[in-house]
């Protein structure tokens, strides 16, 4: 192999592994909000496994979200799609819910240029053990109550996040 | 020991039917009534008749605190379901007072806690002798010696016809899980009532019928020549998208046919139902599932389907986005995600309003 091929590889390497935290940011094909997810990259199983989902509203009004199916109302659906390094995906062993119409209570108001974020467990969802896998957000349906009442919707399609579980 | 001497003297001082009475101070009756939905009501009606104001613990009152029948089937015990809890001493607010001549009357159903699925003649006493109010065995007899802890009623009787399925489609399914409570391979726990278990039976019958239906709209049809019923929940076909649903739908009436479903009636919150996917074929109903009809939209057969996706051993759904607005604006912009959709499944198949 070509020696200058291999440093630059060896260099790149090394950046990556020096990261302590990964983060996956949204590309915003939208106006109203951008998710992001993000994790240490190595965790330990014993401690639970912690994964930190932020929205931000990066538009210039005030707006309600519906926590419906994601992240910010716990484990009431499948929300990450998870797979371990065989490329086997986990189980999800939480619950799903059918609910009826939405409250008051079910949206979240988040300001202008603020966010809301949340840390999970996946532990409390998901079977992790010793391992490297790959994280990603589920594409849940987000909807969005604007300020004159109109309703819009959004899909956060999000790079996935690489994690390793020790024992 | 200091507690359990000092719970002991708060009984002494306080119950109702103390040891120096020579006959019972309160009066017990228990009326059995049979209604046509297979429910039984029992009527229970504590009198004073003793000269001065009597007290009863509260929870010797109340179903739904403890295990105040005694009831038996052609002579056997019939198992109590409802909660055991374990309770602090009884304090002055936990007791009932009941002055010279007056009673207390409550109406109870029963089959919610006793399972009375089966048909034969059931005998009914209240009994509270054998609540567990002592926690060993020698303050129990000392109490029992000196007649503290019993309080007994005349016994009522009903015959039960036991519950019938009405389609008797599922015959030869297996059971779930080692429950006596089964209808024909359908199994129930939490506590369903007579009333609930037929009409869960009733539902699963419907949402096999729809069911049914929305296999024969695929088997009919391809992803060349879909209809806007298809068009409208899943939305653009493709022949694997197409043949998905179809798996899906397979799966969905495969395990009303021939799994071993079990309907969970303990759930009291607002939700329709819910289940673990990674947990089949277990059901968990709830509210809104009892205040819906049978048949159209968010129904309770259109429920049974959309839950019964989710089990990843039957479609592996997922909750993507809640309603008919919702579902039909997925299968535009995502229908894949539309084939991952509960609601989308549940739609299709109760096709409310009615689509070609």
């Amino acid at each position: 192999m070509d020696e200058r091929f291999k440093a630059y590889w060896f260099t790149g390497l090394i950046v990556i592994l020096s990261f302590i935290t990964f983060i996956a940011m949204s590309t915003p094909t939208h106006r109203y909000l951008q998710c992001e997810i993000f994790a240490e990259h190595h965790q330990q199983n014993s401690h639970g496994i912690m994964l930190t989902y932020k929205v931000t509203n990066t538009s210039a009004q005030s707006l309600k979200l519906l926590s419906w199916y994601t992240p910010l109302e716990g484990f009431m659906s499948n929300l990450f799609e998870i797979t371990d390094s065989q490329g086997k995906q986990l189980a999800y062993q939480g619950p799903m819910f059918k609910r009826v119409q939405p409250l008051e209570e079910d949206f979240i108001v988040i300001e202008a240029n603020n966010s809301r974020s949340i840390t999970l467990n996946l532990l409390d969802a998901y079977s992790l053990t010793a391992g490297h896998y790959q994280i990603s957000l589920r594409p849940k349906v987000m909807q969005i109550e604007l300020a004159q009442g109109s309703i819009s919707k959004q899909q956060c399609l999000l790079p996935s996040i690489n994690i390793t579980v020790d024992a | 020991m200091k507690f359990s001497s000092k719970f002991l003297l708060s009984i002494f001082a306080t119950l109702a039917f103390s040891a120096n009475a020579i006959k019972p101070a309160l009066d017990v009756n228990v009326d059995v009534e049979t209604l046509t939905n297979g429910d039984v009501n029992a009527t229970l009606t504590i009198t004073n008749n003793h000269k001065g104001q009597q007290k009863v613990l509260s929870w010797y009152t109340d179903l739904a605190e403890e295990h105040i029948f005694h009831i038996t089937r052609d002579g056997v015990e019939v198992q109590y379901m409802g909660p055991h809890y374990k309770r602090p001493a009884p304090t002055e607010n936990d007791y009932i007072k009941l002055k010279s001549g007056q009673s207390l009357t409550k109406t109870f159903e029963l089959t919610a806690n006793y399972d009375m699925s089966e048909a034969g003649q059931y005998d009914i006493t209240y009994d509270v002798k054998s609540l567990h109010l002592y926690s060993n065995p020698g303050q129990l007899k000392k109490a029992e010696r000196l007649n503290l802890a019993s309080l007994t009623s005349n016994t009522a009787s009903v015959y039960l016809e036991g519950l019938l399925t009405k389609g008797g489609t599922n015959k030869g399914k297996p059971d779930g899980g080692g429950s006596s409570d089964c209808i024909d391979g359908t199994c129930f726990t939490g506590r369903c009532s007579n009333s609930q278990q037929t009409e869960i039976i009733s539902a699963l019958a419907a949402a096999d019928s729809i069911a049914n239906n929305a296999v024969s709209y695929l088997n009919s049809h391809s992803a060349s020549n879909v209809t806007t019923r298809y068009t409208t929940w899943f939305g653009n076909a493709t022949s694997a998208r197409f043949n998905t649903a179809k798996a899906n739908f397979e799966a969905i009436d495969d395990a009303i046919d021939n799994q071993p479903v079990t309907f969970d009636c303990s759930c009291k919150k607002t939700y329709f139902a819910y289940v673990y996917p990674s947990q089949p074929y277990k059901v968990y109903l709830c509210r809104a599932f009892w205040n819906a009809n049978e048949l159209g939209t968010d129904s309770r057969a259109g429920t049974i389907i959309h839950e019964l996706s989710h089990f990843n051993v039957v479609a592996g759904t997922d909750d993507v986005v809640y309603g008919q607005s919702g579902a039909k604006s997925l299968a535009i912009s995502d229908p894949d995600q539309a084939l991952n959709n509960a609601d989308s499944h549940e739609y299709f198949a109760e096709n409310t309003p009615n689509l070609n």
